[in-house]
């Protein structure tokens, strides 16, 4: 971003919860890679001060708390069973690589470099892939 | 801190009274440079109303457009919304912001500039 157009952007006001919480993420490559469940905020080190956003949290381990009560709790426990790590959080996308947002959140770097998509790929591979018939893709059924 | 740990949360004023829940949060781009967004978004203060029900559709705030009769029913479950600067904040707690000044003494909530 030029010094312009960071001039121009500061000092902008947004209703976090209206604008950007359930808005869908784009990557640099133009594919969806979840929604916004939910934002981390951060209080400065050096001195007091409101908290700045840092990340956007997405995807089950987001979402399970803005659900709350029985339902929430069932997806964390569901989320906890399935992640590969022992205490998983929600995947976590560093606010600094967001480009812009509006109706949609597009982000600079690919789907894959996403905490996100490793949580997806995990469960397609240990859990998806071994459920008979997953080889056979729709496509592949249509033309049969 | 999450957002979540802020939306729901009922605000109660130095002088004990509730002035309601967070139904949103406002946040201002003047923080340090953070990377391709430019400067950081930091926490400007609260959107105070009377219930969540439908908040997160912002029906009930005049920035928002949508049909009418859904603008009025949701202004009329919300009631006039408030707003608290960060600087009001005295402190946070689980389910509950306290506030450090009277619930009475807030401004009424204007669209984000």
């Amino acid at each position: 971003m030029s010094v312009d157009e960071h001039e121009r952007f500061s000092g902008r006001m947004i209703d976090a919860g209206l604008q950007l919480l359930d808005r869908q993420i784009l990557d640099s490559e133009g594919w969806t890679a979840g929604n916004v469940d939910d934002l981390e905020f951060t209080f400065p080190e050096e001195a007091a001060g409101p908290p700045i956003l840092t990340a956007i949290l997405a995807g089950p381990g987001g979402l399970a708390r803005r659900i709350g009560g029985r339902l929430g709790a069932w997806i964390e426990s569901v989320h906890t069973r399935l992640h590969p790590s022992e205490h998983p959080g929600p995947a976590r996308i560093p606010f600094g690589v967001v480009k812009r947002f509006d109706d949609h959140v597009e982000v600079a770097v690919p789907k894959s470099d996403l905490e996100i998509d490793r949580f997806e790929r995990w469960v397609r591979e240990r859990i998806i892939s071994k459920i008979p018939g997953a080889d056979r893709s729709p496509e592949e059924e249509s033309r049969r | 801190m999450r957002l979540t740990d802020l939306l729901g949360a009922t605000v109660t004023g130095n002088d004990g009274h509730d002035a309601g829940v967070v139904v949103d949060v406002r946040l201002v781009q003047d923080g340090p440079i953070l990377g391709e967004i430019g400067a950081a978004y930091r926490i400007h203060g609260l959107v105070i109303g009377r219930h969540t029900a439908g908040a997160h559709m912002g029906f009930e705030r005049r920035n928002v457009r949508g049909p009418w009769m859904l603008k009025k029913l949701f202004s009329l479950i919300q009631g006039p919304e408030r707003y608290a600067e960060w600087d009001a904040i005295a402190s946070i707690e689980e389910h509950r912001i306290r506030l450090n000044v009277g619930g009475g003494a807030l401004a009424k909530a204007e669209p984000p500039r």
